[in-house]
């Protein structure tokens, strides 16, 4: 089964430790995919990136927290957020690369009828160092999806023992701050229209889901009151200086 | 030299005794499987690694995985220059790519790790 939580807007630190908590629930089998969005615009740091680097976002009153997945830098709040969630006993938890591969075909199939030329980068890998770009949307590697020169997702895992979290954004709009911050076009630049983000995740969840041949079963806050207590000691965590500049 | 399931090795230097040194390393199978690696952070000498519990972390493209330990021990030594060079681990992963030391705790905790044949069969399931 493929189970899909969708949870309001919350910070960082939240959804951080929402995510590891869809990840600890995934040991027990079955994917998991998980919705979101951002209570203000937050600019996430892959597992290893510097956060020097990104010191500069505080002077545009962006904050940062640091996802436990690997990639480069995102600015969320344009963008569609998920973290997906599989079984290392599942088939796709012994293949990560194949897990990655699935979500993103089916999100070439959802934004290919709205008009995008959308497709899945083919070429070589491009500054996919902790020390290259900061900006994951800077970045190229095998799979991202893409519409021409303009990457509209990427993906990166967090691999272990018992699950693999796969972190991702879709870009649906460039933000209203400065351009050096938001740098790159969103879905609806590109098409010239808005998009209903909670439309859009659902289509995607839904071609997830036929592609596996999973039955869909789609629930609400993942986050509830208990959910929410049982992870305050992680949101700690998240919130911590000793995570954000672990490195 | 037995394997763990999450595809660490471990070699013991003489009698596997309390105290013995133990070499941990990841298998060839995992470094292909991870593809390009980007970084990696290790523990520090002094560190006490438990059996089962992540001792450091490696970032490839797009993925960060973490690193189990075998079994448990205090660090003796780091493979200090092997973040700076992680083509080691793709050319010599049971050799030069070794990336601690360790003073074994409890022998017996070797017991519950695989021999090459039984490893090589968890190999051959997880490519299917």
């Amino acid at each position: 089964m493929l189970v899909v939580w969708r949870d309001p807007p919350a910070s960082g630190p939240v959804n951080m430790a929402a995510d590891e908590l869809l990840a600890s629930r995934g040991e027990t089998g079955g994917i998991a995919i998980r919705l979101y969005r951002w209570e203000a615009p937050t600019f996430s740091l892959g597992g290893f990136q510097r956060a020097d680097s990104a010191a500069w976002l505080a002077d545009h009153g962006i904050p940062l927290v640091r996802r436990p997945s690997g990639g480069g830098g995102i600015l969320h709040g344009g963008d569609l957020t998920y973290a997906a969630a599989v079984s290392r006993e599942h088939p796709l938890g012994r293949s990560p690369q194949r897990f990655y591969d699935v979500l993103h075909a089916a999100m070439v199939k959802v934004l290919s009828p709205l008009g995008l030329a959308a497709g899945l980068h083919g070429g070589p890998a491009e500054g996919e160092r902790p020390e290259g770009p900061l900006f994951c949307f800077d970045r190229r590697s095998v799979g991202d999806v893409v519409a021409g020169r303009h990457k509209l997702l990427g993906s990166a895992q967090r691999r272990l023992a018992a699950a693999v979290l796969q972190h991702g954004s879709l870009l649906l709009r460039r933000l209203d701050v400065p351009a050096e911050v938001a740098r790159h076009p969103g879905l609806e630049e590109l098409l010239g229209r808005g998009i209903h983000a909670d439309t859009l995740g659902l289509q995607w969840v839904r071609q997830v889901a036929d592609d596996l041949g999973l039955p869909l079963e789609v629930r609400g806050e993942l986050l509830d009151r208990q959910a929410r207590e049982a992870i305050v000691g992680r949101i700690a965590h998240f919130a911590s200086d000793r995570w954000l500049r672990r490195r | 030299m037995k394997f763990a399931k999450s595809h660490e090795w471990v070699r013991v230097e003489g009698d596997p005794a309390p105290g013995a040194i133990a070499t941990i390393g990841i298998s060839a199978y995992a470094v292909e499987a991870l593809t390009d690696l980007v970084f990696m952070q290790l523990p520090r000498v002094g560190d006490t690694l438990t059996a089962g519990e992540s001792f450091g972390e490696i970032e490839s493209v797009k993925a960060v995985s973490d690193l189990y330990a075998p079994c448990s021990g205090e660090v003796v030594e780091v493979h200090e220059g092997l973040p700076n060079d992680l083509d080691i681990l793709g050319r010599d992963p049971y050799g030069e790519g070794w990336i601690v030391k360790m003073k074994l705790a409890d022998p017996s905790e070797l017991d519950q790790l695989m021999d090459q044949t039984a490893y090589d069969a968890v190999v051959r399931e997880q490519s299917q």
